[in-house]
């Protein structure tokens, strides 16, 4: 249960001893590694996709925190520096935002003791606690999907709707990949994807760089804000589809109409369980109303996250309801 | 008297010598050096001397017939 | 013959001698003022251009000569051969090889021994303080290494010198 490249992009971040600790307490996994938590004077924690456990001073697992090693100060600090290649100073917007993102993609978040100035924060100082955040990609999560989204050599705009932790990232993801790819089998040409990563999560860009595969015709602008992003993106690298995680403010629903004015299909996803709970927002509202979208597609986490319960063909429903 | 010339010159030598480095020294501050080496230019001069004089006395000696 | 070649050999050691300790009075003041020069460099590139510690170094070190210049691209090399050694880490090691080929004292090195706890730990304002800091020690150190070298530069030599002359003329 050890991602790829576990050796080189995250054992290689770790003090030594966590380091030797995790490498074996990884091989007897029986869940797919998720994150890897440590707290400063607490038990060395790991989470898994089912459940999670502690780490013993032997590299075994244990359910019983008490059992388990604690993570020293030090190790916290040099650790952080790694995550950081030594130059702490080099991340402070990284720092402000409360993660850093190390290549291959894998977010680390921070904890400690914030330094606020004007009532915003400036810094964190003394950090004390670092959330490793293990990236996975799934390559043809979205194979399914595809082909309900396609439609006269191009692309539908699309609005996935999920509730929390159901894989629209990881969905989001594989379809710009392959639409920046192209699908043959679809008819449909390789077409350039702009992609506005606000939270940096779909790209995984270290120091701008997506670590991700997203596709040889995809720009990302990472850590954008939505709006903006939208319109930067359409105004200078003239994309043919424009991707945007988590949709749901009036800027955001006015930027996915400028861009749909400009011609550009639109593929967006926002927190919700149907198309009911969407309607229920505002700007999402207007947005289906206006007929922004032409594909809505609702996932779930059963029987696994990304599991794509209905896709909802908008232009029909619309035809159907105003006749 | 040929070999004593030498040795008067040695000690003007080593006066001058000594007297140089005194005044360096004394002049980078370390006075304590400086009295060093005037003493021992001193030891020096005094022991050319006492072989001057010894040379000296031992001609006085073979002159009486002592 | 053999004596001249030997009064020869005794002045040239004795002279050389003195030479030695008079540059090693004067090369201290250069090397705490290049110090100087590559930390500010080293400030610039962290406050201005939150440069990578690595790069950071290397760019402090092309602004002065040796053997300052070979401690900075030392420490840069180190932290880049990987094994996850921190910044502090680099300079401390490379401190040691520098060492023993500067002419800096004990106290000097002090000053920068201080910068190995903090060097690429903290955010941008406490870099730059804790450089600054040193940079000012090392303003202190410059000007009472200055003041030695003026005593004791030119006394050496003489001393070297004369030395020489001194036991030549005693012994021949």
């Amino acid at each position: 249960m050890i991602p790829e490249r576990f050796a080189e992009e995250i054992l290689a971040l770790l003090a030594p001893r966590l380091a030797g600790l995790i490498s074996r307490a990884a091989e007897r996994l029986t869940s797919p590694l998720e994150e890897i938590r440590l707290r400063e004077e607490r038990p060395l924690h790991l989470v898994l996709a089912k459940g999670d456990t502690f780490v013993t001073p032997a590299g075994a697992l244990t359910a019983d925190f008490t059992q388990a090693e604690r993570v020293g100060h030090e190790e916290v600090s040099r650790t952080f520096q790694a995550v950081a290649k030594g130059s702490v100073y080099a991340w402070e917007e990284e720092v402000r935002s409360g993660f850093i993102t190390v290549e291959g993609g894998h977010r680390v978040g921070l904890c400690g003791r914030a330094v606020t100035e004007a009532g915003r924060i400036r810094t964190l100082r003394q950090v004390a606690g670092l959330n490793i955040r293990i990236a996975r990609e799934v390559k043809g999560a979205a194979d399914r999907l595809l082909p309900h989204l396609v439609s006269g050599g191009g692309v539908c705009s699309t609005l996935l709707i999920s509730p929390p932790q159901a894989g629209k990232t990881t969905l989001l993801r594989d379809l710009i990949r392959q639409i920046s790819n192209g699908v043959p089998a679809l008819n449909l040409r390789g077409m350039k994807v702009g992609l506005v990563d606000e939270r940096s999560e779909v790209a995984g860009c270290h120091r701008g760089v997506p670590q991700r595969d997203l596709g040889p015709r995809t720009d990302v602008l990472d850590g954008c804000p939505k709006a903006e992003g939208l319109m930067l993106l359409i105004r200078a690298l003239s994309p043919q589809v424009v991707a945007v995680d988590e949709i749901g403010r009036p800027a955001d629903g006015d930027a996915v109409m400028e861009a749909l004015h400009a011609g550009v299909a639109v593929l967006a996803t926002a927190h919700g369980n149907d198309l009911a709970d969407i309607a229920r927002r505002p700007a999402l509202a207007m947005l289906l109303q206006a007929g922004a979208f032409q594909r809505a597609v609702i996932l779930g986490r059963e029987p696994h996250p990304g599991a794509v319960r209905q896709v909802i063909d908008l232009q029909r429903e619309v035809a159907a309801c105003s006749s | 008297m040929a070999i004593d010339v030498l040795l008067l010159f040695k000690i003007a030598g080593v006066g001058i010598i000594v007297a140089l480095m005194a005044t360096i020294l004394k002049q980078a501050g370390k006075d304590d050096q400086g009295q060093l080496v005037t003493l021992v230019g001193f030891l020096l001069v005094i022991m050319i001397v006492a072989s001057l004089l010894g040379k000296f006395f031992g001609l006085v000696r073979t002159t009486f017939g002592m | 013959m053999f004596k001249l070649i030997g009064s020869l050999l005794i002045l040239g050691v004795s002279s050389l001698l003195g030479f030695r300790v008079a540059a090693a009075y004067a090369r201290r003041p250069t090397e705490l003022r290049a110090l100087q020069t590559a930390l500010a460099v080293l400030t610039t590139e962290i406050e201005y251009g939150a440069t990578p510690l690595p790069d950071a170094l290397r760019q402090a070190g092309r602004a002065v000569g040796a053997p300052v210049c070979t401690l900075l691209t030392d420490a840069a090399g180190r932290m880049e051969s990987g094994g996850g050694i921190t910044g502090g880490e680099a300079l401390q090691q490379a401190l040691g090889r520098f060492a023993p080929e500067s002419h800096l004292r004990p106290a000097d090195l002090t000053v920068l021994q201080a910068l190995v706890p903090v060097l690429g730990a903290s955010d941008r304002r406490d870099q730059v303080r804790h450089l600054r800091l040193a940079v000012e020690r090392l303003v202190g150190a410059e000007a009472q290494a200055a003041d030695e070298r003026q005593r004791y530069e030119r006394m050496y030599k003489y001393v070297g010198v004369l030395s020489g002359l001194l036991v030549v003329l005693i012994l021949y």
